[in-house]
């Protein structure tokens, strides 16, 4: 009998040889065919939640509502006339402090007009004696003339003033210069500390209207660096043995496949693909947050972002006696044959939609820069690109979308410092590094982390500050 | 005749009676490839299940450019060889170590046995061996296509190809004698 007719005797007996799959195994497929569609559509919950949020955050943070302004925002540049100002006895023009700061102002209070006033005003620091006047409206003493008014409060006077600036007052028995040797000058929360801002109650307290850090503050950022794939914190891998062919999107198991070279130039054996050298490419970032203040140094900050991180991976050898398909960076099914001779280095494209959650921790909050330090993790569904992946039912890689799309889990770590200040906001910029726990690509024997660093710039726009004045 | 292209799309748009559909129309096929990869009932089982997710998984790549039957085959076939590289008590024997000696018989037999026994009988080589007879023999890869699959030279597929042949045919004719003779003993007295 010829050597054929017996694989071909195997081939009529075995190939389209049936038996019956047991129930269960049916249920258990079609179950778990059920549970993946359903995951796709909750993943779609978080970022709803993310959303509601920021909107329900933006709305109670910009809400506005007059009377629960503070103090210090009413005492900063509006107008005399909204200003609760305690009584003061005329000031002749002339030496009239117009660039003493309101809040060491707000000490030279009359004490002959409201003698009781006299002890709580020398004991209290500046804020609280503000507050004071605005709680008891039964005890403060009549209003002050326009004038007197308009010469504590001017809209046009600096708020601004650092604390060593000399202070011209008459020499009265309860004015500044008196009261020299009192809390207003040396003690109270604003000694030692920043009294520019003059709202007063906490020395950490800068520039933001001088209570509290703003409770809410909303923050648009970009980023740009380096972002690569390999073990963990690695932006890069050599090539590896990995016994695995190279395929597009249009490949169809077994017929194709590019075996490749490693980075190293190393060629793969005679039958024996070689897993490609990988290294960092460009990636970016654009995203959004919102963050909360949790106290006076830490912030909890939700975002949303958008992250393309490209990786190098080859280069990649067109070799081999088969049909090799071009591992080109084009999807859509590119049957091009490349020239054996070719040597490309594919770039992985992939894209992120990321939910950052970071916990932020003021290092130094009476700076100017107003350092920080942010730590936390991002999930992020890795959702679309034409990365090669793995793909074990074919035993290669390939351009194939159901291959990388998944949730994976980064960390994230970076610092941010204040470069740029304006009214409502600042600027700031800072160096991080974003690393991936999970595997980027779905099976083994591959388990590349993505891992991104680079410098992200964020806009912050302040929300108003604590309604709870102390 | 099933209408696949509907089929498919009904598949693809979640349509649980096409899911199940599809499922009858290629589980009993697909099992029997299963079975010959695997040592088992339970692990085909685990195959058939864990290939039959991957079809689906990857349904929105199928092109109609051949038969759905065949593509399945295929997914199927990787599957199970997945398989067998991620279990552990299939790793040792898919050493593929060319210092496994076996005698090389070289006459053909006739095969007479059922499809049952003859998939028994392949069960029951090396997996090594197994799997490269189930995928020469029986699926009709070539060499060159085997070594990329598993990973092996070219050459090592073909002589662990032929000493699993001359296994195999040693095991038909002793089959064979046994079902001729049922006092006389077969390769592992089980089949």
């Amino acid at each position: 009998m010829p050597d054929k007719d017996f694989e071909q005797q195997l081939r009529d007996g075995l190939h389209d040889w049936q038996m019956a799959p047991p129930p269960p195994v049916r249920d258990a497929v079609l179950e778990a065919v059920r549970r993946r569609r359903r995951r796709r559509g909750l993943l779609w919950i978080p970022l709803g939640v993310v959303l509601l949020g920021a909107a329900l955050g933006g709305y109670y943070a910009f809400r506005r509502h007059p009377a629960e302004r503070p103090a210090a925002i009413r005492q900063v540049g509006l107008p005399a006339s909204t200003v609760a100002t305690p009584p003061q006895p005329a000031v002749p023009a002339a030496v009239a402090p117009a660039e003493v700061p309101v809040a060491r102002r707000a000490g030279s209070v009359n004490p002959t007009a409201s003698p009781a006033w006299v002890p709580a005003v020398r004991g209290a620091t500046p804020a609280r004696e503000a507050v004071t006047l605005r709680k008891t409206g039964a005890d403060r003493p009549a209003a002050p003339a326009a004038s007197e008014v308009s010469a504590i409060a001017a809209p046009g006077a600096p708020d601004l003033l650092p604390s060593n600036a000399p202070v011209a007052l008459t020499p009265t028995p309860w004015s500044p210069a008196a009261l020299a040797h009192q809390p207003l000058e040396t003690g109270g929360a604003n000694s030692g500390g920043d009294v520019k801002n003059t709202g007063g109650v906490k020395n950490s307290a800068k520039n933001t209207g001088g209570a509290k850090p703003a409770a809410w503050s909303f923050r648009v950022y970009a980023a740009g660096g380096a972002s690569g794939q390999g073990s963990f914190l690695s932006f890069g891998a050599p090539a590896q043995s990995q016994h695995v062919n190279f395929m597009d999107a249009g490949a169809t198991g077994n017929n194709a496949g590019v075996p490749v070279t490693g980075a190293s130039g190393a060629t793969a054996s005679t039958g024996m693909d070689t897993l490609a050298g990988r290294r960092a490419g460009f990636g970016w970032t654009v995203g959004v947050s919102a963050s909360r203040r949790l106290s006076s140094r830490f912030r909890a900050e939700a975002g949303l972002d958008f992250t393309q991180a490209e990786t190098r991976i080859g280069p990649v050898n067109g070799y081999g006696p088969y049909l090799g398909y071009t591992a080109s960076n084009q999807s859509n099914y590119n049957y091009g044959a490349p020239p054996y001779t070719t040597r490309l280095t594919y770039i992985n494209s992939y894209r992120l939609l990321s939910l950052p959650l970071d916990v932020s921790w003021s290092v130094a909050p009476r700076t100017r820069a107003q350092p920080s330090v942010y730590l936390g993790v991002a999930p992020a569904w890795l959702f679309s690109g034409d990365a090669l992946m793995y793909n074990p039912s074919y035993s290669g890689y390939e351009v194939a979308k159901s291959l990388y799309r998944h949730l994976q889990l980064s960390g994230e770590l970076g610092f941010s410092a204040t470069i740029l200040r304006f009214k409502g906001g600042d600027v700031g910029a800072g160096p991080f590094l974003e690393y991936g726990f999970s595997n980027l690509q779905k099976f083994a024997p591959v388990s590349d982390h993505l891992n991104f660093a680079g410098v992200r710039l964020d806009l912050s726009l302040v929300g108003k500050t604590s309604r709870k004045a102390p | 005749m099933t209408d696949t292209r509907k089929l498919v799309k009904d598949c693809l748009a979640g349509d649980p009676t096409a899911q199940g559909e599809l499922y009858d129309l290629f589980s009993g096929q697909m099992l029997g490839v299963c079975y010959r990869y695997t040592k088992s009932q339970a692990d085909a089982e685990d195959v058939l299940q864990e290939g039959f997710i991957n079809v689906f998984r990857h349904l929105d790549r199928f092109r109609f450019e051949g038969e759905l039957g065949a593509w399945i085959r295929r997914i199927m076939v990787n599957t199970a060889l997945n398989y067998l590289k991620k279990h552990r008590h299939y790793q040792q024997e898919l050493a593929f170590e060319d210092d496994a000696m076996h005698p090389v018989v070289d006459d053909h037999p006739e095969v007479r046995l059922g499809a049952k026994e003859l998939a028994d009988l392949i069960r029951q080589l090396p997996t090594g061996y197994q799997a490269i007879l189930n995928l020469h023999a029986i699926e009709g890869y070539t060499h060159v296509e085997i070594g990329r699959m598993l990973g092996i030279h070219e050459g090592t597929s073909r002589s662990q190809y032929a000493r699993a042949r001359a296994l195999l045919i040693t095991w038909i004719r002793a089959a064979s004698d046994h079902y001729r003779a049922p006092a006389a003993p077969g390769p592992k007295g089980n089949y």
